[in-house]
């Protein structure tokens, strides 16, 4: 280890540009190849376990099926289901229509029945189901 | 997500490595490499002066990158450029493998070690590697790969006061040496 005097200067200190490029022109003629393929070979080796990635969206849809089948299951128990064709509607404006619009009726319109919205949500069910 | 990886930061490309999938974090592992691995050797080179250490150098140090990702390892929080995490990782295999070769006695001091001229090497990059290790490892790191004070500062774990004390010295030594008077006086 050199003990080196201190600074007092704030600014680094600096070579001549043709000094620089000369410290730069260090030759890399290295054959890497070699080196390159036990690389590839390993990162291939330890990445394989990864599983592919999912589409987060794929998640949603199971957990709004889920929600959705818990409602339908409600809804057998209840019995009498009616299908309204008016309330089938993309209430919350999410540009579609699934269970959240389901809940939208349920929160903000009191002209639908709890029957209506139990057939609401047993329609977007089969219809999840039969796009799965 | 494998597209334009080349575009993307250090830190995104280790983030697809760490969290990616199979094919994703190969692809941004591939492009970290190919992106950082002149570095390695030049540090390689600049630390023992040798192509075959080079070698080595490369290869370890970047399965010892590989070990930090999962499922192998935790996964790596980068909170500087990667050249700054490789250099103290790529130096320390240089110098060992270094040791082993020469088989230099157990409690040699690594900052006394003096890297050996290369037949590659110019005239100028053996004047440089003259210079006693601290200061030529500071000086590569700032006027080779022109990395900033701070950033010598991490990769060397010394404070920025004591890396700009061994750049005016090793400025100093160039300046003096008979070799390259020409181009501090042109």
């Amino acid at each position: 280890m050199h003990m080196e005097p201190p600074i007092n200067s704030d600014e680094l200190p600096e070579l001549p540009d043709e000094l620089v490029e000369a410290l730069r022109e260090e030759d890399l003629t290295l054959i890497t190849s070699r080196v390159d393929r036990k690389i590839a070979a390993r990162a291939r080796r330890t990445f394989k376990s990864r599983k592919a990635a999912r589409p987060v969206r794929k998640h949603r849809i199971t957990r709004w099926a889920a929600i959705a089948a818990s409602v339908v299951a409600a809804v057998i128990v209840i019995g009498d289901m009616r299908s309204p064709r008016t309330l089938y509607a993309d209430h919350d404006r999410s540009g579609q229509i699934d269970i959240a619009d389901v809940f939208t009726v349920a929160r903000d319109d009191d002209a639908y029945s709890q029957d209506d919205l139990d057939a609401f949500a047993m329609r977007i069910v089969s219809l999840n189901e039969d796009a799965s | 997500m494998v597209a334009n990886l080349d575009m993307q930061s250090d830190i995104d490309l280790v983030d697809i490595c760490n969290t990616g999938d199979a094919r994703s974090a190969e692809a941004a592992f591939g492009a970290l490499y190919a992106r950082h691995k002149d570095f390695v050797v030049r540090v390689a080179l600049g630390t023992v002066g040798d192509n075959a250490i080079a070698l080595d150098t490369l290869q370890e140090t970047f399965t010892w990158l590989l070990k930090q990702f999962p499922p192998a390892g935790k996964g790596l929080t980068l909170t500087a450029k990667l050249t700054t995490l490789l250099y103290p990782v790529a130096r320390n295999f240089a110098i060992s493998e270094w040791r082993r070769g020469k088989a230099l006695a157990a409690d040699a001091d690594p900052e006394n070690l003096e890297a050996p001229g290369v037949d590659t090497a110019n005239d100028v990059q053996r004047v440089l590697r003259e210079l006693p290790v601290d200061r030529r490892e500071a000086a590569i790191l700032r006027f080779v790969h022109g990395m900033s004070l701070n950033e010598i500062a991490e990769a060397l774990d010394v404070p920025p006061g004591t890396v700009k004390s061994r750049l005016h010295a090793a400025v100093t030594q160039l300046r003096n040496s008979p070799k390259l008077k020409a181009f501090f006086e042109k």
